[in-house]
């Protein structure tokens, strides 16, 4: 029989044989497969999991994608609902052309290739640029940290890669549906962004309208580099439709003087697992990092982060906001480590959570470490349900309670979206107000 | 009768009786004040006109325009006509201003602009984006309350100390708001401990309430009483 290594490096194989991959890449993938198997396993980790059928999966000729006839009605009713933003209705109907013929993307694209800015898939990224994509490929998420970890490296494809120049400010925020429309839905799809020296980027990834998952299992990674200098920033949306377990691995960098603003939104889905490492690498690194979610029915979550800081005068910001539901389950770790020799540092994290109703569980463990003296560490949680006060307010002005409770529900998280571009902050609204209506 | 009958009304919170035998009638168009030491049920009463689950009604009746109104959930009673100005209202952490004021206007049929709503109130248009009440000043407050109960377009309105812990330039504003929620045919209860606020609206009538009674009504003149010699001797006199 063979062991799990030697499974994953078979299929890992083949899809480095299809990407046509040099072999410093294909490299990487077989010490990850090597790592597997002594790796520990995360939480997450769904209790039947089938290696072989997973890996299969994933080394599929061609990643699939709803085609247009496939898409049904009430999905499409969805879609109207929420208003969908243009450039994403294009990419779920499957319409490549769209994107591609659309002007205003068009004239963006070509801005940004004048300014020098690499916008491809990775896939295409890992052939084409190995003077850039081979230092920093798989350098902030790593394969050590837990099986998925090693086995998204291993089983990596599709995904976005992203780099900015030294000095190159992109002033419109850049979607990932620019470059890519079916390798989105890989199931261990990677996003590689580096923003070089002084540069500055808003990078929005994945997509808010709900993704009909072709697959079970939606094994992603990322990974975000904000080199001395720059400024990135990035909002990850996703919201999955149906059974698909959500475990993605991300990791980042912050380098001297660089700030790393991080949102994400992530609803739907039945497990979701999710705990980015981000490193703050050189002097006066800033990183702030936003995370709403929406959990309902019976689904189980395990959420937070681990920052790590590694030099003097870092600061960092983290703020976790989740909205529960029904019987689901939350487990936050939320976890600050200061090194030796880093001192000065800020690092504050807030778990807000707000629990619709009883039969929702949330655990909140923080872990600050510090092995410097003079580390500015504080944790902040709180568990509630909405304000009586609050609601009673509300429906003094006329507004019948269940009005009350969404407005409140709505009102909590706001605060971490509120920065997005309008349509987006729309569609989340809308996606909430569906949620909460639904029995 | 068009406007708000209290009719005996006994009320508990939490076990204890807080109002007994309130008797009030606040017809339309009229503008009413009701005095009382602290603790006297003054804010009781507007609770439970306003329909919070808290406070039980033990025995007796509201009417709004002659229709009972005792057991309808606030929100109903809201739409029937009945606005509460909050003696402390709430923040609404990520409700801004402008949705909030959105939203009342189009259930009330309230044809105002957001800004000309506040300015109504004396308050910037910046406001708008604001969260409601969150780091508002106390006289902001009061006076975006003022702002919001506009939009609802009430025909009563019971207003919870409008004049405590602002200054003049927010007691004229909120008093032009009393005198046009009038000039609309609103019938208005002012609860109030100064009589500051008298010097810019003349009330019809003047209630003073004492340990859960409303134990004298008269003009203006009581008011000069309880200022002289306190609420016991209007009782005397
Ligand atoms: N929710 C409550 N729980 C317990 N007791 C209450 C509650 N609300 C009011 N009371 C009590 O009822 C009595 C009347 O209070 P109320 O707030 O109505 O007085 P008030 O006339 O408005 O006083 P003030 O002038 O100080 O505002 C007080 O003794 C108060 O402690
Ligand atoms: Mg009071």
């Amino acid at each position: 029989m063979k062991s799990p290594s030697q499974i994953i490096k078979y299929y890992a194989e083949e899809i480095a044989r299809k990407l046509k991959e040099p072999e410093w890449a294909l490299r990487k993938r077989i010490r990850a497969a090597e790592i597997y198997e002594k790796a520990p396993t995360p939480p997450w980790m769904p209790e039947d999991f089938d290696l072989e059928a997973f890996a299969s999966k994933a080394a599929e000729e061609e990643p699939l994608k709803p085609g247009e006839g496939e898409i049904p009605e009430w999905y499409k009713t969805i879609l109207e609902r929420i208003g969908v933003p243009e450039i994403e209705q294009s990419m779920l109907a499957g319409v490549t052309v769209m994107v591609n013929e659309n002007v205003v993307y068009e004239a963006q694209k070509k801005e940004l290739k004048r300014k020098g800015v690499i916008l491809e898939s990775l896939d295409e990224a890992v052939r084409r640029h190995e003077n850039i994509v081979k230092e920093y490929l798989h350098r902030a998420q790593v394969p050590e940290v837990h099986k998925l970890a090693a086995l998204h490296i291993a089983l990596r494809r599709g995904g976005t890669f992203v780099y900015v120049p030294k000095g190159v400010r992109v002033p419109f925020p850049v979607q990932a549906f620019f470059v890519i429309t079916e390798e989105q839905l890989a199931q261990t799809e990677h996003t590689l962004i580096i923003a070089d020296e002084n540069s500055y980027l808003h990078f929005i990834e994945g997509c808010i309208v709900p993704i009909p998952a072709p697959y079970s299992m939606h094994l992603g990674g990322s990974e975000f580099y904000s080199l001395k200098g720059a400024r990135l920033r990035i909002s990850s949306l996703e919201n999955w439709i149906g059974k698909v377990i959500h475990v993605p691995v991300k990791g980042a960098e912050v380098h001297e003087g660089a700030r790393l603003e991080e949102l994400s939104v992530v609803m739907g889905g039945i497990r979701v697992g999710m705990r980015p490492r981000i490193r703050l690498i050189g002097k006066g690194a800033k990183l702030s990092f936003n995370s709403v979610a929406f959990l309902r029915n019976e689904m189980k979550s395990w959420s937070g982060s681990t920052v790590v800081h590694e030099a003097p005068k870092t600061n960092s910001s983290i703020v976790n906001r989740t909205v529960m539901k029904d019987s689901s389950s939350d487990e936050f770790l939320g976890e600050i480590i200061v090194k030796k020799g880093a001192k000065g540092v800020i690092g504050h994290q807030a778990c807000n959570t707000l629990l619709l109703n009883d039969g929702a569980i949330n655990t909140t463990i923080p872990k600050l470490v510090s092995e410097v003296s003079d580390a500015d560490l504080a944790h902040e949680g709180t568990v509630g349900k909405i304000g009586e006060d609050q609601v009673f307010y509300l429906r003094s002005m006329g507004f019948a309670e269940h009005e009350a409770i969404q407005m409140l529900t709505l009102g909590f998280i706001d605060p971490l979206i509120q920065d997005l571009p309008a349509d987006y902050v729309r569609a989340i609204r809308e996606i909430v107000k569906m949620t909460l209506n639904a029995a | 009768m068009e406007g708000l009958e209290v009719i005996d009304l006994w009320v508990e919170v939490e076990g204890k009786m807080i109002l007994k035998g309130v008797n009030l009638a606040l017809p339309r168009g009229e503008i009413h004040v009701l005095m009382g030491p602290n603790g006297a049920g003054k804010s009781t009463l507007a609770m439970t006109i306003a329909g919070h689950p808290k406070y039980k009604v033990v025995r007796g009746k509201i009417l709004l325009d002659g229709e009972d109104i005792t057991n309808d959930p606030p929100e109903e009673r809201a739409r029937k006509g009945l606005a509460v100005l909050f003696q402390m209202p709430p923040e609404l952490e990520g409700v801004t201003v402008a949705e909030l004021l959105n939203k009342i206007k189009e259930r009330s049929g309230c044809k105002e602009d957001v800004y000309d709503l506040l300015r109504e109130s004396n308050l910037p248009s910046e406001m708008a984006y604001r969260y409601v009440n969150k780091g508002f000043s106390g006289g902001e407050r009061k006076r975006f309350e003022l702002s919001r109960i506009l939009a609802m377009k009430p025909k009563i309105v019971i207003m919870d100390e409008p004049d405590s812990g602002v200054d003049i330039e927010s007691l004229k504003v909120i008093a032009e708001g009393v005198k046009r929620l009038q000039r609309e045919r609103a019938g208005v209860l002012v609860i109030t401990h100064y009589r500051n606020i008298l010097k810019y609206i003349v009330p019809n009538k003047v209630h003073i309430m004492i340990d859960g009674k409303i134990v004298k009504s008269g003009g203006v003149e009581l008011i000069e009483i309880v200022e002289k010699k306190g609420f016991k001797e209007v009782v005397a006199a």
